[in-house]
């Protein structure tokens, strides 16, 4: 047998020098514009806080900050956001407890809780609660005030009150609960269990060994969620505005959109000192977590968790296993069933006149031309700035896996900001930098979009980051081996390696795009609507009904968007 | 069936003009507290066209990234590195990037691209070069047959990744590293993830495909036993550095240090001092007396008198003794082919390797002997 390979031994050539590959130049000079579009906001709006330059908001924020009003706001969002925090906390922890270490454990509901933020978004969950549980016309309180009347019960109106404290700390906790969910339980996933068998083979129950050995151990993932519920619940803002306005409590995020945009032009000094506040707290929260890290640095440990191992709950486990679903029922399944009923009629009260069933909102939507314009813009938006985002993700942590050191450091953490400083500040600095000259950006739709890509752009590393570390370096080495150049690997092989991963992660940032409400009441207008605005303006001007239709609207889109992707990536690793 | 190495215009290429040629490497990295890890240091290794180079030693030697200094994956610290005539990095400085090295490599995991076929992944390596440069379709086809014909995996090219067996991922792995007609193929430990039984078989293939295609090779192993059955040069690596260089019959007969004697084969290693040197015979006076054995010593030096495990015998004391040694059987195991027998002489355990005696039960004592002509003598480095 004669194998025919020598033809190609390659006669060595001479060695050229060395040369960077293009990809190179592209993902570098993709990270440095990057990192300049939020570093140059934020930095001048940094300056302006200490009366340095043009914008100069010294006075201004002084003022905000000495008057009652202000800690009036400080300390109603300093109630909500921290029971709302701790509560969510504590029905994370168990939830993920429940899914990870215990026979309770429900694939469905495992894959389900982390991704309700995908499915319904916050405005049109806060919206269905209000259609649900407002003390009159509430749908539930109209059954539930029925019921009573069974039993000789009669009521005017509640029994629940939505427009209350505890309604408003409900509604944060339902939106809180699956990020704090989501830290904890991939913090027990990388958690050995036999430190736990121990302590029950030491004749510990299995409640006593989740508050002795579980629960401190896991102290860095806990840490982490603080982090992150609270970040979330300082920025929020569609919840409070739906619910705390009427309810007549007032916290900081509504009062900066209201500040921005309910003068002209905005009254940006008063926002930034309430900015302040917010990125005080985050800040504190910050420390706290760093603590907590460094008290338990050398406790972690990495195993796997064994199917083995999961605590037996007997008749606890339909107890534990009802909780979730009934979770899920009230983070997704009541609050659209409250935008459906109220969407398909007249208009809006308790009771629903089956009869009287009608799409006339839905037509509404498609006829009424700002509600139109707003739907398509933010389609495209999102499909543009989620691709971008995704790229720009792609490309950074290209540049941060080849290089090590400070910059790269400093780069990863500078990537990382709009997400820690939260969507209300950077959109802020993005009208402080942008808005006026020389850029003279305001009401244009690249602002718009800079902004999306700029504060999703967190996200996208992330989703990205974590895409590249699943493929391993080796599929990478034996693609140069084979004498492929860093764009070609890059291209034939780490890309389509990387695909599920950019798709999971594209998708949710397409959703939370489509769904963001907080950067599209400050930056966009009458012309230039999108979805999140339009919402917004229909919340005080349009009827409940046709809010309710574009509210399920909405939530349409999202969750077909994530059900989509989530198939399309499934089918692509089948295929592996 | 032989092939010939023939350059560009078919005129056979010069000895010196391919192999790999490595002098003075070292390698240092950094962990995470940025203390120097010495990975490599003084490594000077000629490897000649067609030959099947071993690289053997224990775990964390630098085996894996010295391979990783040939293929490019690793930038050394110092030294320099020539393929096929053709400097790669000089003084510790990169001259030929990974894809331009006439190198193909197999990894440990293989690192097949699981959304590729076969037949794509073998066709990658001819379908990177510079677009003019790159073989037309129906030629790139014609190629990935034959590589895969000779690689006896035809029926396998239009196969997902996923869908192979261990030994198939193998032999994919080694038709993708010679596909692009490769000089040079490295392998990182490519067995060490089949079973037994199939290991050895396609130990045996591809030493034959060596030959066949007549790429140099440069192979990675722990395995002494994979070492010694593969290799024309056998390379003994230790904390980084060229503990020994010869065949494979040098370096398991004449071990150049204790640590190569330990390494390679189960051997009894019985510690003394030089007394006398005589036309390569060596005296050494150990813990079993006089020693007289093959080797090199100086007088006066510690020596360590290397005896093979089964160059021993075994024999009940109440037989008509030979030259020996008297002891207490203190433990045997029966391991198929032989059982190995643990006798204590005094202080000094040895380790037998003798076919099963039905007499033989632990605790009884027994005589034990070798054939020193057998043995070597080793300076005792150690
Ligand atoms: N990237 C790295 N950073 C720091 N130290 C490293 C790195 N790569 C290898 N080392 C160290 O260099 C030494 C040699 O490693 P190498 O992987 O070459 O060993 P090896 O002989 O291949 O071992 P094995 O048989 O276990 O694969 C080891 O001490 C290892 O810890
Ligand atoms: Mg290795």
């Amino acid at each position: 047998m004669t194998v025919d390979l020598e033809r190609a031994a390659p006669a060595a050539p001479p060695a050229p020098p060395r040369r960077e590959s293009r990809i190179w130049l592209v993902a570098t000079a993709v990270t440095a514009v990057t990192v300049l579009l939020i570093v140059y906001p934020l930095g001048r709006t940094v300056l302006g806080v200490f009366g340095i330059g043009a914008d100069s908001t010294v006075g201004r924020i002084g003022e905000v900050l000495t008057s009652g009003e202000t800690w009036r706001l400080a300390l109603n969002t300093v109630i909500a956001v921290s029971v709302g925090s701790v509560v969510a906390l504590m029905i994370g922890a168990v939830f993920a407890w429940i899914n990870e270490r215990t026979d309770a454990r429900m694939g469905f509901a495992a894959r389900m809780l982390p991704l309700m933020p995908m499915f319904v978004p916050s405005i049109a969950s806060a919206i269905g609660w209000v259609f649900l549980a407002s003390p009159k016309a509430g749908v539930l309180n109209g059954w539930l005030r029925d019921v009573g009347g069974w039993f000789g019960l009669e009521m005017v109106e509640g029994p629940l009150n939505i427009y209350s404290w505890p309604g408003l700390i409900f509604a944060y906790v339902l939106f809180l609960t699956p990020y704090a969910y989501l830290t904890i339980s991939s913090g027990l996933q990388s958690l050995d269990p036999a430190l736990e068998e121990a302590s029950r083979d030491a004749g510990a129950g299995a409640l006593a060994t989740f508050r002795r050995i579980t629960l401190p151990s896991l102290r860095p993932a806990l840490g982490a969620s603080v982090l992150v519920t609270v970040t979330m619940g300082v920025a929020i803002f569609s919840i409070p505005l739906v619910i705390g306005t009427p309810a007549d409590i007032d916290v900081l995020p509504v009062r900066i959109v209201h500040m921005m945009t309910h003068s002209y032009p905005g009254d940006i000094g008063g926002a930034l000192g309430l900015s302040l506040l917010v990125v005080a707290a985050v800040g504190g929260c910050w420390l706290v977590q760093r603590r907590m890290l460094a008290a338990n640095a050398h406790a972690t440990i990495t195993g796997r968790s064994s199917a083995e191992a999961a605590v037996t709950l007997g008749r606890w486990k339909w107890v534990a296993r009802s909780a979730m679903l009934l979770f899920l029922l009230l983070t997704s399944v009541l609050p659209l069933a409250g935008l459906v009923l109220v969407s398909l009629q007249g208009f809006w009260s308790a009771e629903v006149r089956w009869g009287h069933l009608t799409f006339d909102n839905y037509r509404y939507l498609v006829d009424n031309e700002l509600v139109w314009a707003g739907l398509r813009n933010s389609l495209v938006l999102a499909v543009v700035c989620a691709s971008v985002a995704m790229a720009v993700g792609v490309l950074v942590t290209l540049v941060l896996a080849r290089r090590r050191g400070r910059v790269a450091s400093t780069v990863d953490a500078i990537v990382k900001v709009p997400s820690t400083l939260t969507h209300i500040v950077v959109a802020l600095s993005f009208i402080v930098a942008f808005a006026g000259p020389p850029f003279d950006l305001a009401g244009t739709y690249l602002l718009l979009a800079m902004a999306y890509v700029v504060l999703y752009v967190p996200q996208a590393t992330f989703y990205a980051t974590a895409a590249y570390h699943q493929v391993g370096p080796q599929l990478s080495e034996a693609s140069a081996v084979s004498g492929a150049g860093d764009g070609t690997t890059v291209r034939r092989i780490l890309l389509p390696l990387m695909a599920p991963g950019l798709i999971a992660g594209w998708s949710l940032v397409f959703v939370l795009m489509t769904g963001d409400i907080t950067a599209s009441s400050m930056l966009a207008g009458t012309h230039t609507p999108v979805v999140g605005f339009v919402i917004l303006d229909m919340w005080t001007a349009a009827g409940y009904p046709k809010l309710a239709a574009l509210g399920v609207l909405m939530t349409l889109v999202s969750s077909a968007v994530v059900l989509l992707v989530m198939t399309l990536r499934d089918k692509l690793l089948v295929v592996r | 069936m032989s092939t010939q190495l023939l350059d560009q215009d078919g005129a056979p290429l010069t000895d010196a003009e391919h192999g790999v040629r490595v002098a003075g490497l070292r390698m240092v990295f950094r962990d995470q507290n940025r203390n120097e890890v010495v990975a490599l240091q003084d490594v000077d290794l000629e490897v000649a066209a067609g030959e099947f180079c071993v690289l053997l030693g224990p775990s964390g030697c630098g085996k894996t990234t010295l391979l990783r200094c040939i293929a490019g994956l690793e930038t050394p610290t110092d030294g320099s590195i020539t393929i096929e005539g053709t400097p790669a990095v000089a003084e510790g400085r990169v001259l030929l990037e990974p894809q331009r090295r006439p190198v193909g490599m197999v990894f440990q995991s293989y690192a097949l691209w699981p959304h590729l076929t076969v037949a794509q992944n073998v066709a990658y390596p001819l379908t990177t070069g510079p677009r003019r440069e790159r073989p037309a379709k129906s030629e790139v086809r014609e190629r990935v047959a034959a590589v895969l014909e000779a690689m006896r995996i035809p029926q396998l090219a239009d196969r997902r990744i996923g869908q192979l067996s261990g030994g198939q991922q193998q032999r994919v792995a080694l038709a993708r590293a010679v596909a692009a007609g490769n000089r040079v193929v490295l392998f990182d430990e490519p067995l060490s993830n089949i079973d037994a039984k199939v290991r050895e078989d396609l130990r045996v293939e591809l030493k034959t495909m060596q030959k066949e295609l007549g790429f140099t090779a440069i192979y990675v192993t722990h395995d002494q036993v994979e070492a010694l059955d593969l290799a024309d040069k056998v390379v003994v690596l230790d904390h980084g550095r060229i503990v020994q260089t010869g065949t494979p019959g040098e370096v398991y007969f004449r071990p150049s240090t204790r640590h190569v004697a330990d390494f390679i084969g189960t051997s009894n290693l019985i510690a003394g001092v030089t007394r006398d040197v005589d036309d390569d015979r060596v005296s050494v006076d150990s813990a079993l007396g006089m020693l007289d054995a093959p080797g090199d010593g100086v007088p006066g030096e510690p020596a360590v008198v290397v005896s093979r495990a089964h160059d021993w015998w075994i024999e009940p004391t109440d037989e008509a003794p030979r030259p020996g040694w008297e002891g207490v059987l203190t433990s045997l195991r029966l391991l198929g082919a032989y059982t190995e027998y643990v006798v204590s002489v005094g202080a000094t355990e040895l380790r037998i390797w003798d076919r099963h005696h039905r007499w033989a039960e632990a605790g009884m004592r027994v005589r034990v002997g070798t054939d020193l002509d057998a043995a070597w003598v080793v300076r005792d480095d150690g």
